[in-house]
């Protein structure tokens, strides 16, 4: 069974690699979504990055770390990305930083399962026409005048319902995501020292 | 109380700014705030980190990674064999078997390998839904209900050649290596773009419309007979006529049976019921002619025809009759 070779001088097997696919693939089109504002390219990207980094996967050493090749690489394509299509989105460019800068996204939780239970919770608090709006705008990704066509409203209903669905949420995880900021640095800091 | 005032206006910008709403003037007043001091710096960035669990929440639910890791090592195998797929997430089970299956021939024998690219044309097919497809170069097409694509044997070596017949949307990833789409009467031809092709088999004309990218269409064997599309322009070719004529496209719903979103700018009710009958393969028909002008501004995304008809029949003032499979539309009219 000599040909076995060939199989064991890959570096990185299926299932490793399986392992670090599923582990940050979420992270990562979080990651670039905060770039483009859109998850069906996001989500492109970060497959395009995986199925280059899939291809040169015999000449990568595991040793190193895969976390920040990946978002570089990320980070890249969407820069790029961005220059092609010139989507311009303003706000991203003046008010935000689109430098390299990953720090806050290191964990490779995107979102631990307490925090999604509130959210969960905070979401059936909401009355139903608040929830509703909330969802069309932040879920489905409407834009307010398309939600007010959708459900015969005006804008200016949509916004205030917006307001009072944000205002239940700043109230209620204010507190909370102090706390988890804290805990995922800590976290990280243990499993550095580990 | 001013301070309060000023605290929720604050808010309602900065609500505005992370919905993607905020006006240029909202932008500037924006900055303007955050250049004030230190803690107003801090507040937007302790804001921002409340919508920011929030997209990280919405990413959690929607993306499945154990799809996308099916999704993944389809694009990835160095062959594909399909059957007939009954929904499209069938394609992604039986294929994880297949491509298990084939990964171990390969590490075993190199003369498997050899055979496995060699099988020959390989066919995708969608009859009663739509079916999306992974080509080798990462392209992706879309095919509609009732068409099929011819995969050429040799593709991604020197070009990427593909036959359709019917309605597929195709997204081109650049590579250097021209992309052919080749129908019954005239041929595509992209290098990085995503455009829809309609050539179903008995119509009487084909249409080409481009989304993004630059596109070249051309009558086969008559390389004279050709036009160029960019963005947001569109083909005619006739086939009787064999005439072939560049036109703006003034379709916003032309994938909709892909996205799933119809979208009406103040459109007149003949164009709505036309699109609908299209997407929705109904047949709308206007029964007063008062009706006809009445305007309708609209979204929608991922509704059935009867929520579509409900709306129109409420902002609109409309009755909407069904008889023997035909939806009468009637009423008093509009301003």
């Amino acid at each position: 069974m000599n040909d076995n070779s060939k199989y064991i001088s890959l570096k990185l097997d299926e299932s490793q690699f399986e392992k670090i696919f599923k582990t940050h693939f979420q992270s990562l089109c979080y990651y670039a979504n905060t770039f483009l504002k859109d998850l069906d390219n996001a989500k492109e990207i970060v497959h395009d990055v995986f199925i280059n980094f899939w291809e040169k996967r015999e000449k990568i050493d595991i040793n190193k770390p895969v976390k920040s090749y990946l978002y570089t690489s990320v980070h890249n394509r969407c820069l790029n990305y961005i220059r092609d299509h010139k989507k311009f989105n303003y706000s991203i460019e003046r008010i935000e930083d689109l430098s390299f800068n990953p720090a806050a996204e290191q964990s490779d939780i995107l979102i631990v399962e307490e925090l999604k239970q509130k959210i969960d919770d905070i979401l059936k608090m909401l009355p139903e026409k608040a929830r509703k709006i909330f969802e069309l705008s932040r879920f489905e990704g409407l834009k307010y005048q398309e939600i007010a066509d959708e459900l015969g409203v005006s804008v200016k209903t949509v916004e205030a319902n917006m307001s009072k669905a944000l205002k239940l949420f700043r109230e209620n995880l204010k507190d909370y995501i102090g706390l988890l900021v804290v805990l995922i640095d800590l976290l990280l800091t243990l499993k550095k020292m580990l | 109380m001013n301070q309060q005032n000023q605290h929720s206006e604050i808010f309602d910008l900065l609500n505005r700014y992370f919905a993607g709403e905020a006006i240029e003037s909202e932008l500037k007043r924006i900055d303007s705030w955050l250049n004030e001091s230190d803690e107003n710096k801090a507040a937007f960035n302790q804001y921002k980190l409340l919508w920011n669990n929030l997209e990280k929440y919405r990413i959690a639910k929607i993306v499945d990674v154990n799809k996308e890791w099916e999704v993944f090592k389809s694009r990835t195998s160095t062959a594909k064999t399909f059957t007939l797929p009954k929904q499209s997430t069938t394609i992604f089970n039986k294929f994880t078997r297949i491509a298990a299956a084939i990964i171990l021939f390969i590490a075993v024998g190199g003369l498997g390998y050899y055979l496995i690219n060699n099988i020959g044309n390989k066919k995708y097919y969608a009859k009663n839904t739509i079916n999306e497809i992974a080509l080798p170069d990462h392209s992706k097409i879309t095919l509609n209900k009732n068409s099929k694509i011819i995969v050429a044997k040799d593709f991604n070596k020197e070009k990427r050649e593909v036959k359709l017949i019917g309605e597929a949307y195709f997204e081109v990833k650049s590579n250097g290596k021209p992309f052919i789409v080749r129908t019954s009467d005239i041929e595509i031809e992209v290098v990085g773009t995503s455009f829809l092709v309609n050539s179903v088999k008995n119509a009487d004309a084909i249409e080409v419309v481009v989304n993004t990218g630059i596109v070249s269409v051309t009558q086969l064997n008559k390389p004279a007979n050709k036009v160029i599309l960019k963005k947001g322009e569109k083909a005619y070719f006739r086939k009787k006529s064999k005439e072939l004529k560049k036109l703006k496209n003034t379709d916003i719903n032309f994938i909709s049976w892909k996205t799933k979103k119809l979208i009406f700018k103040n459109d007149k009710l003949t164009k709505v019921v036309k699109t609908l009958n299209k997407i929705h393969h109904a047949n709308i028909q206007i029964k007063n002619v008062e009706i006809k002008n009445c305007r309708l501004t609209a979204s929608f995304v991922d509704q059935s025809l009867e929520s579509i008809l409900k709306v129109i029949e409420n902002t609109l003032d409309i009755k909407v009759e069904k008889k023997n499979n035909i939806i009468y539309l009637s009423g008093k009219g509009c301003e």
